[in-house]
């Protein structure tokens, strides 16, 4: 997906900015434009999607230096303890490193390290400028570390060497290591227009011999900060006409040093590497790394606020979006509940009913109970009244008379009523008599309507002559049919 | 405090909302549940005792059909069913046998097995053959409109003369209350 960059480089106070477009085939420049106040690129400001910004910041301070291993928040002090001694300036430092390597002093392993210090006010001045677009801001470096990580990067020179990029009021010489880390760099009041050279040749010399004094100067200050010879390749840049006034005015301490007047980047397209070569301030930002970046820490605080609010909303906006989905089905969950509770209780509420109407039906019919107990103990299982009497006349021999019977019902058995019977046995003697009452026991027996129980039979006189002998004999008087039962 | 501060504190408390509704939800479901369970224990114990009750009503309801109607029909007041049954002592045969009719006890309510009023009765008579005798018996005994049962009967014949015999018989009248029964019975 293209994105729209836009490169800012502050010089002198004058905002050059240029747009460029990067997509996957490559970066596509539009034309530099400048402008003298930020609120001039602000519409271009608007439409980037992200800024880099570099400036050359006369004050700012290139120093190497050896530290102790100590944790990074302790050497970032340390650092900055430093480059205060080396500046003595009472304002705070805006500091920013990078490990070299590691090396070994007084016994003891330790950092070597590339800092640059820039005062507060100057880091803030150009930085405030943005702070309505700050978060698209990726990148806010120095002037030098973009032109050194540009050339590194797409020259790739293999040692160190030194670069002199020109403006039209000033210039930028500077040293580089292998790396692409700053060693020295100075910003020179020597310029020379971008436009028509000038006819007169002395302005063309005047210039040659300014920029060589300021280029032995600076190897002067390298050899002596780093006991190192000068670098053998020097980048002449930001300057179409550089090669020229050099060929016509050469420069001495040039002598014997390879000379490249231009860049030739694999990746820009549409733009020639002369034109690159002299707009490499702007264009060497898109070349930054993530070193000697210096977008204020309480930026870096706030991006991670802004970064950590916008997980948190995130976060808040997924743990709404389950709770609702959680909510949803706990409401149908809990409608089907209640549907099932309405059911159920209807069903109970008709069930209680039913069985109520039950309830109060049995309760009508229980005394009917009773009535069983009334029809069945009292009137249902009665004897044979009309023939119970009947019976006795035909089973009873002429021989014996019943001089009375008494009925009753048994407590114990409503079934069955007890009947005691008395009479008298006309005989020649007991024994005859005897046999009589067995013979009239034995069909009372046999009678559907009779059980007998016992038979008393004593008779006082025992002998002959005497005609009548007195018995008695207790009977079951039944209903008819139940005699099989007992 | 800047306002996406706030939209991130009004998001946390639609969150707080939707939470505590779903909580509020989560524990209405959880008390339909418990109570749909208790009533559907409810709802089996009715239909147990539904069941049950069925059982006894089919069970009352064959009892029934061996209890003869006229019984169980009753009488609505117990002084007129007397005095009916008095007057269904006032038969013919009552006065071939000269019977002797007398009350020993009055008319009493009881409750037991089923409301009802009792009274006591002594009928005497005497008789030559076991036939007016057994006559007597049947008309008395072996009727359904009047609940009628045997106390007490001595059947004492007589020393002077043949086949005279006398008769003392003590019954108790039962005269039930009516049974009020459903309709659907």
């Amino acid at each position: 997906m293209a994105k729209t960059i836009l490169t800012i480089s502050v010089v002198d106070d004058v905002y050059y900015y240029m747009e460029i477009e990067r997509q996957p085939s490559g970066l596509f420049p539009h034309t530099p434009q400048t402008a003298t106040t930020p609120q001039a690129l602000l519409a271009a400001c608007r439409k980037a999607d992200e800024i880099y910004i570099n400036s050359v910041f006369p004050s700012a301070l290139y120093q190497w230096g050896v530290f102790p291993k100590v944790a990074k928040k302790h050497l970032y002090t340390l650092v900055g303890r430093d480059a205060h001694e080396k500046v003595h300036i009472p304002e705070r430092l805006y500091v920013e490193y990078k490990v070299i390597k590691d090396v070994m002093e007084g016994g003891a392993s330790k950092y070597q390290l590339a800092y640059t210090g820039i005062p507060e006010q100057d880091v803030l001045s150009i930085w405030n400028q943005f702070a309505d677009v700050r978060n698209k801001v990726k990148h806010y470096t120095t002037t030098p570390v973009s032109i050194a990580t540009a050339i590194n990067t797409i020259d790739k020179p293999g040692d160190s060497f030194m670069s002199v990029v020109v403006g039209e009021k000033s210039s930028i010489i500077q040293i580089t290591n292998k790396d692409g880390v700053v060693e020295v760099a100075r910003s020179v009041p020597v310029g020379f227009t971008k436009g028509e050279i000038s006819s007169d040749p002395a302005v063309s010399a005047n210039f040659a011999q300014d920029l060589d004094r300021e280029i032995s100067m600076t190897i002067t200050f390298f050899k002596q900060e780093f006991r190192r010879k000068s670098p053998g390749l020097v980048y002449m840049l930001g300057n179409p006409h550089l090669e020229f006034i050099a060929g016509n005015n050469p420069i001495a301490t040039l002598q014997g040093m390879t000379v490249k007047y231009v860049l030739q980047p694999a990746n820009v397209q549409g733009m020639t590497p002369e034109q690159f070569s002299e707009n490499i301030q702007l264009l060497g930002n898109v070349y930054n790394t993530d070193d000697f970046n210096f977008i204020p820490k309480r930026e870096h605080v706030a991006r991670r606020v802004s970064a950590a609010v916008n997980a948190a909303y995130a976060a808040a906006a997924a743990a709404i979006v389950l709770a609702l989905i959680w909510a949803w089905f706990l409401t149908s969950e809990n409608s089907l509940a209640a549907r099932k509770y309405t059911d159920t209780l209807n069903d109970h509420r008709n069930m209680e009913k039913r069985v109520a109407a039950l309830r109060e039906d049995f309760r009508v019919l229980s005394p009917v109970i009773g009535w069983r107990d009334l029809y069945e103990n009292h009137l249902k299982n009665k004897p044979d009244w009309n023939m119970f009497l009947s019976e006795v006349a035909i089973l009873i021999p002429d021989e014996i008379i019943i001089k009375s019977m008494q009925v009753k019902p048994d407590r114990n058995n409503t079934r069955r009523w007890k009947t005691l019977m008395a009479g008298t046995v006309n005989a020649r003697n007991w024994q005859e008599a005897l046999s009589l009452i067995r013979v009239f026991g034995g069909k009372l027996q046999s009678s559907p309507l009779y059980k007998v129980e016992d038979i008393k039979y004593s008779p006082d006189e025992m002998k002959a002559g005497t005609k009548s002998f007195d018995f008695q004999m207790d009977l079951n008087l039944l209903p008819r049919g139940s005699k099989n039962e007992s | 405090m800047n306002r996406r501060t706030v939209y991130l504190i009004v998001c946390i408390l639609v969150l707080v909302q939707i939470f505590i509704y779903c909580m509020t939800q989560k524990n209405n479901t959880d008390l339909y549940h418990r109570q749909t369970v208790q009533i559907e224990r409810n709802i089996r114990s009715l239909n147990a005792e539904e069941a049950q009750l069925k059982r006894k009503i089919a069970l009352v309801d064959n009892i029934i059909k061996t209890i003869p109607v006229n019984l169980l029909s009753g009488f609505e007041d117990p002084e007129k069913g007397f005095a009916e049954f008095l007057d269904y002592l006032n038969n013919p045969i009552v006065e071939e046998l000269r019977v002797s009719i007398g009350l020993t006890e009055a008319q009493k309510f009881h409750s037991d097995p089923v409301a009802l009023h009792k009274t006591r009765l002594n009928f005497k008579f005497r008789f030559l053959s076991t036939y007016e005798a057994e006559r007597f018996f049947n008309f008395l005994l072996h009727q359904d409109k009047y609940p009628v049962q045997v106390e007490d009967m001595k059947i004492t014949r007589s020393s002077h003369k043949a086949n005279d015999t006398e008769v003392s018989l003590d019954v108790a009248l039962y005269i039930p209350a009516k049974l009020q029964l459903p309709s659907n019975i």
